[in-house]
Formats: C-alpha cells, sequence, structure tokens
C-alpha cells in the first residue's frame, strides 16, 4: 500500500514525483484541444495537462464549497494511479510538503528550503529545476477571465513576493494548521466562503488567506489562476491539505456536510452526489471518507 | 439559506462509508475520455462568472440583505471575471480563485500584474489620481471613499435593506 511521505525526508518519493511528474506531461493519448472545447489551434493534450483542464472546468463547484477536499481527494488519488502506471511502481506514494514547517522560518530561510532545490521543485522564476521548458512546457493557462488558452512558454513562480495588499507573505504556521484540526462542524451553512467550519478554514478563507491559499499567493506566478495545477508543487500542497483533513478526520470523526437531507445546500455538495471524473467512474465524498486502506501518511502530525 | 444551529448539523453529519476498497479509477486512455467528453466540454465552454454578491445577516431581528455588484473597466474596456465580496468584506475574483484582496482596486492592480500581456502598455490613467504613488495604499479620506477605493466597498455597490 502506498505510504505517503514528506518530500524532504524521502528522497525516493521526491525521485519518482519528478519522474512521474514529466512521464505524465510527455503522455498524449489522442485527447485534443478541440475534444476539451479550448479555442485555438487542434493540439494533442497531454495527461499532465488534462487535469489542468479538469481543475479550471470544475473551480466553481469543487472550490469555497464541502466539496474542496473530496473532490482534490480524488484529483490527488487519480494523479497518484496514473503515476503508479507511468513509472511501474504500484507502491508510489504521492508526497506532501509540510509548508506549516517551512513557515516557522524566517522569510528568508523559507526561500531556501531544502524542497526548492533544483533536484526538487527548484528556485528558478522561470522553468525551476527539473521543470524547463523543453521537458515541461505549458501549454494551457488561465487568461484573466478565468478562461482556459493555449500557450507555450515555461513555468513561472514569484515565492514569496505575495499579490497587490499581500506582499512578502510568510508561508502558513503551525499555529494554524493546530487551529484546523479543532474546528468544527466540517462545514456550514451557507457553504460557501462565509462558512464556519473545518473545511473553509484549512482551505484559507476563515481567517482570509491562510493554509491552502496562502501557499497558493506565497509561491505565486502559476500557482495564482485556476490553471495551477500546471505547477508539481500545486499536488504537494493539496496532499498536505489532505493530510490535515486525514487528521482532523482520525481526531474528530469521518463526517461530512450537508448530507443527503440538508436543507439549503446545493444537491452538487452533498454527500452522496457523484464527483465525475474524466479518468473514468465517478465517486461520491462518502466514498472518500475512510481511503486508509488505500493509501497511508507517513505522520499525521500537523 | 438553511437556518440549522451547529448543534444540529454536528447531530446530523454524516457517519463516512468505512470500504475498505479503492472507487477512483484511474484511467488515461481516450477511450474513457471520449465516454464523458460531452460533460467536460460543457463545463470548459460553459462557465459564466456573475460579477454579483448577496449578504445576509439576522441582526436583532431583522434580515438584512446587501446585493453588491461590480462594474469593473479596464482601459474602457469592461472587466468581467466573477468579482465577490466576502461577509468580511474581502474581494475575491474567478481568475485568482485563492486570493481574498483587501479591496477591488487590490484585486484589479493584481490582475494586471499577473496577466501583464493582456492589457498593452498601460497609457496613464488621464490625469486622475487613484490614490497609489506606488508604495502602498493610503487613504485620501471622503473623497477617495466616494470614489469606492476605500476597504470593503465595493467599486459600485448598491445596497438595499430589505425588511
Amino acid at each position: 500500500m502506498p505510504v505517503r511521505r514528506n518530500i524532504l525526508n524521502d528522497a525516493a518519493s521526491r525521485q519518482k514525483y519528478v519522474q512521474g511528474a514529466l512521464a505524465l506531461k510527455a503522455q498524449f493519448t489522442g485527447i485534443t484541444t478541440q475534444s476539451l472545447g479550448i479555442p485555438g489551434p487542434n493540439r494533442p493534450v497531454s495527461t499532465w495537462d488534462r487535469f489542468v483542464a479538469w481543475h479550471s472546468a470544475v473551480m466553481g463547484t469543487a472550490h469555497s464549497s464541502p466539496l474542496f477536499l473530496p473532490w482534490h481527494r480524488i484529483m490527488l488519488r487519480t494523479l497518484e494511479r496514473l503515476i503508479q502506471q507511468a513509472i511501474n511502481d504500484p507502491n508510489f506514494g504521492l508526497p506532501y510538503w509540510d509548508w506549516a514547517a517551512d513557515g516557522q522560518l524566517t522569510r528568508p530561510a523559507q526561500l531556501t528550503s531544502a524542497i526548492w532545490n533544483d533536484n526538487c521543485m527548484g528556485s528558478a522564476a522561470s522553468a525551476p529545476g527539473p521543470f524547463t521548458l523543453a521537458a515541461f512546457p505549458l501549454r494551457l493557462a488561465s487568461n484573466n477571465s478565468g478562461m482556459l488558452v493555449q500557450v507555450n512558454r515555461a513555468l513561472q513562480r514569484t515565492r514569496g513576493a505575495g499579490v497587490q495588499g499581500i506582499s512578502n507573505p510568510s508561508l502558513p504556521k503551525k499555529a494554524s494548521t493546530a487551529a484546523a484540526l479543532t474546528a468544527l462542524p466540517y462545514d456550514a451553512s451557507p457553504w460557501n466562503r462565509n462558512a464556519v467550519g473545518f473545511r473553509n478554514r484549512v482551505e484559507g478563507w476563515n481567517p482570509s488567506n491562510d493554509l491552502h491559499n496562502l501557499v497558493h499567493i506565497w509561491v505565486g506566478g502559476d500557482m495564482l489562476p485556476a490553471t495551477s495545477p500546471n505547477d508539481p508543487v500545486f499536488y504537494l500542497n493539496h496532499c498536505n491539505e489532505d493530510r490535515i483533513w486525514e487528521a482532523w478526520m482520525t481526531r474528530n470523526g469521518r463526517t461530512y456536510l450537508p448530507i443527503a437531507t440538508t436543507t439549503g445546500a446545493q444537491a452538487a455538495h452533498r454527500i452522496d452526489t457523484p464527483i465525475q471524473s474524466p479518468f473514468g467512474g465517478s465517486a461520491t465524498p462518502a466514498q472518500v471518507l475512510n481511503l486508509s486502506s488505500v493509501y497511508t501518511y507517513d505522520t499525521l502530525s500537523v | 439559506m438553511a437556518r440549522k444551529t451547529a448543534l444540529t448539523r454536528r447531530r446530523s453529519a454524516a457517519a463516512a462509508d468505512t470500504g475498505s476498497t479503492d472507487p477512483i479509477t484511474a484511467d488515461a486512455s481516450l477511450a474513457t475520455a471520449q465516454k464523458n467528453a460531452a460533460y467536460f466540454k460543457k463545463l470548459l465552454t460553459g462557465m459564466t462568472h456573475g460579477d454579483n454578491s448577496v449578504r445576509e445577516l439576522d441582526y436583532k431581528g431583522h434580515h438584512v440583505v446587501v446585493k453588491t455588484t461590480y462594474d469593473v473597466t479596464i482601459d474602457g474596456k469592461p472587466f468581467h471575471a466573477g468579482l465577490g465580496v466576502t461577509n468580511e468584506g474581502d474581494v475575491h475574483y474567478h481568475g485568482m480563485p485563492n486570493v481574498a484582496f483587501a479591496s477591488a482596486l487590490d484585486l484589479v492592480k493584481a490582475v494586471i500584474d499577473t496577466f501583464p500581456g493582456e492589457f498593452g502598455k498601460g497609457g496613464g490613467g488621464g490625469g486622475v489620481d487613484n490614490g497609489d504613488h506606488g508604495q502602498g495604499n493610503h487613504d485620501h479620506g471622503p473623497m477617495m471613499a466616494r470614489r469606492g477605493t476605500r476597504k470593503k466597498r465595493a467599486m459600485r455597490a448598491p445596497a438595499r435593506r430589505h425588511r
């Protein structure tokens, strides 16, 4: 069974993840931009880039809603299985980035954490580390309206710079992850950015610009738009989010809201509504609450 | 809008399915993709973004509804990309879905910073003082507030209180 490990503590997980990312970027199975409805010339779309399109398509339902955690759990597990196939290792487990550990460092030290070594995610603002323009070209990106467009350029980051009004942020702190573990219930009406509960806290809306959201802001560049799965850091961030969710469920019970009979919640957000995947069948939030027999984490200390 | 209490919600939370098999399939083949291609194509091509937010509040027996509409132009061209505002007054936007901005002006500046190739070369603002002289945002007081630059205020925010 795969064990998901801290990318800074396990060289094998790191090497296999980079290998897998490059392999899926180079894997074409016949899907084209035309078949996805993306404007511009009809070009092949790699398996890696299909995740970019998938994520972009579901921004409205899989984010700022109760589905945030189960939807990304399905996405992560799908990617994990496809990397297992690509590198021929059925026990490969996606690594995670314990960004709150780096958040305890000074801001300059955060920039030189080992995750940014050139044998890991790389430190360059453009085409970092293993993700060169030749090996890892960006082909799909969001425009300023959030719509997918075709591009051909290198991956970009603005680590630590922030955005207007949030300049030079720090990565999230351990105090924030600890506080998230005590947040109850899982989610609550109005089931969006205004909700009080664990999901909205760990997503980073309450308080604003914290945890998951802050990691996107801190990495910047291609981690800002809806096409953020372009950046391999995206999955390291979400794997850590999934780990925090697993820690929360271990502590508070494997519960989810809204249930089938909860009034006022969208049907799409309920525990028994299937989440569609372009890579096969569907799964409901209920079906993914307990995957402890499918993969585990090396530690749930967040 | 649901009005259940937190206690009620906790009591009605569902127990997890304790099944032990992997419910998630992963098949990158064209054949599998074609099975639900129409569904995802519709999602991708049918995305629409309203620039409206509705906030509701029950306060001292009164039900308050605040409707906010953003009407933003950049170089005179409409910018429609799903702007909204949270109960805390943070402004968010579909194009950068993980960021809560303190103001719509910060948001638009971030849009121009993040997508510089999409707006061409800036030609200046026609002599209008936008309140930003390059080093952070300082407050010009009530006049600037009337022009819609204050934190937690929409660029155009018709707010009506019902009841």
